[in-house]
């Protein structure tokens, strides 16, 4: 993800949208963001950083209940749940999925790693994503 | 052994008590139930419509029977062709109403095209494109609904859709369904036939069918016949060989398409005897014996057809009426 923020004066705190957000980069114009969280200089600068895997999970949970009506429906989906299995999702839920993961959290999906493993349940969403956006391994596939 | 009770042989029908039995149903149907005096049926050149006009005439005779034939723009070249030899063959007048310019004034190719864009810019004016849907064979991936475009010099490119642009495209080309049954009725009206609609049972069991459109009708005479058994009452009742010979098309797409690369995934025969053991409660190895598939494979058919069971009920749910609230 990528967060555009402007700082108003040197010194002030950076307001990260999401507290649990934790910072990979900083590319400073104009000011620079200090480990501190405060910052030096000011103008508009953005940030890339990562969600951590309770944010990716949260969200996920939340793409869920806004799109798909069974999960808004008294449905408590357990991290392990497939959700093909529990009809949360469908042929073109699992389309929706991929472009809410794409757009979200900036990564690509390759066809090949369309794959249950990577993303027919809450946990193994939030694994895959956390690996696509960790730049580690891409999950399954 | 579970094994044995399963072969290509069950799906085999007495042929001749079958057509009895239907043509039965439907004189009931057709003249004490919906007061109706004949049959209006959309030909589409396939075994089905034309196994359908068949039981119709035989049914109702054939002087009591009206084949519409709805070619459009896209239409696959034979169409036409097979839909008359279809009529033809079972004694059935026709009357042809060439679709393409309701199509234009409603906006079907231009939205349509406008939303393949969004996932392949290329894609211009001349080109010709379907939606595939990849086969469950041998693979344990989702399947994706993909774009396949083919550009006047022949080159072919290829391009996972977003729901939106898949959306957009089906709701696009559902108004060729559509349109085609709003001329169904009109001739219905006009001569106070029935409508009779044309899905088999993997068709109408799967939601195969656009909601308002193809799925429409007043009657449906052969959505309890499994495919496998649809062919046999053809070839029983005389359609020709050559639309019996036809690999089944969805019609839809300017490229031919398949119906197992749109929806079904697995040759139809096969598809039969995995949803019939799965109506009879007979195990995946039965499955797997009689087909010929692995049991993994049979078990993802398993699950793609409860899957699309769920998708179907919004499809084959009548308007619902709030008498309690």
């Amino acid at each position: 993800m990528t967060l555009t923020i402007r700082a108003l004066r040197t010194g002030g705190k950076a307001r990260i949208p999401n507290e649990s957000t934790k910072i990979l980069a900083e590319h400073a114009k104009g000011c620079l963001l200090l480990s501190d969280g405060r910052l030096a200089g000011s103008g508009d600068f953005s940030l890339s950083v990562m969600a951590s895997p309770d944010v990716i999970e949260q969200e996920v949970r939340q793409f869920l209940r806004d799109n798909f009506p069974l999960s808004a429906d008294g449905v408590t989906l357990d991290r392990e749940d497939s959700l093909i299995e529990v009809g949360v999702i469908d042929s073109t839920g699992v389309l929706e999925l991929i472009g809410f993961i794409e757009e979200r959290y900036e990564v690509e999906i390759a066809d090949e790693e369309v794959l249950p493993e990577n993303l027919d349940s809450i946990a193994n969403i939030t694994r895959f994503v956390g690996a696509k956006v960790g730049g580690g391994s891409n999950g399954a596939g | 052994m579970a094994q044995a009770e399963l072969s290509p042989d069950t799906l085999r029908l007495d042929a001749e008590r079958a057509v009895e039995e239907i043509s039965e149903r439907m004189r009931e149907v057709v003249y004490k139930d919906l007061r109706r005096r004949g049959a209006v049926i959309g030909l589409s050149g396939g075994v089905d419509s034309s196994l359908v006009a068949h039981l119709c005439a035989h049914a109702f005779g054939p002087e009591r029977v009206l084949g519409v034939l709805m070619p459009e723009g896209e239409s696959a070249p034979d169409t036409l062709d097979l839909s008359h030899v279809a009529a033809d063959a079972a004694g059935v007048e026709t009357v042809v109403e060439d679709i393409t310019h309701l199509l234009e004034a409603a906006g079907c190719y231009e939205r349509r095209d406008a939303a393949i864009r969004t996932v392949m810019p290329e894609y211009a004016e001349g080109w010709k494109a379907k939606i595939v849907l990849p086969s469950l064979l041998g693979n344990a991936r989702y399947s994706l609904f993909t774009v396949v475009a083919e550009s006047p010099e022949g080159e072919r490119r290829e391009a996972r859709l977003t729901a939106t642009a898949y959306r957009e495209v089906v709701a696009a080309t559902n108004f060729k369904q559509r349109v085609r049954k709003m001329l169904e009725y009109h001739h219905a009206d006009r001569l106070d036939y029935a409508v009779v609609g044309t899905p088999n049972r993997l068709e109408y069991d799967q939601g195969f069918f656009v909601k308002n459109g193809d799925g429409s009708a007043d009657v449906k005479p052969i959505a309890h016949l499994y495919k496998t058994q649809v062919y046999q009452l053809a070839e029983h009742m005389g359609v020709p060989a050559v639309i019996r010979e036809r690999p089944p098309t969805t019609d839809t797409y300017a490229l031919d398409q398949s119906q197992e690369e749109f929806y079904f995934s697995v040759p139809f025969d096969k598809l039969d005897l995995c949803l019939y053991a799965l109506n009879e409660g007979l195990p995946v190895e039965a499955a797997a014996a009689a087909t010929g598939l692995d049991a993994e494979v049979v078990e993802r058919v398993f699950e793609d057809i409860e899957r699309k069971r769920r998708a179907a009920e919004y499809l084959l749910a009548p308007p619902i009426l709030l008498t309690n609230a």
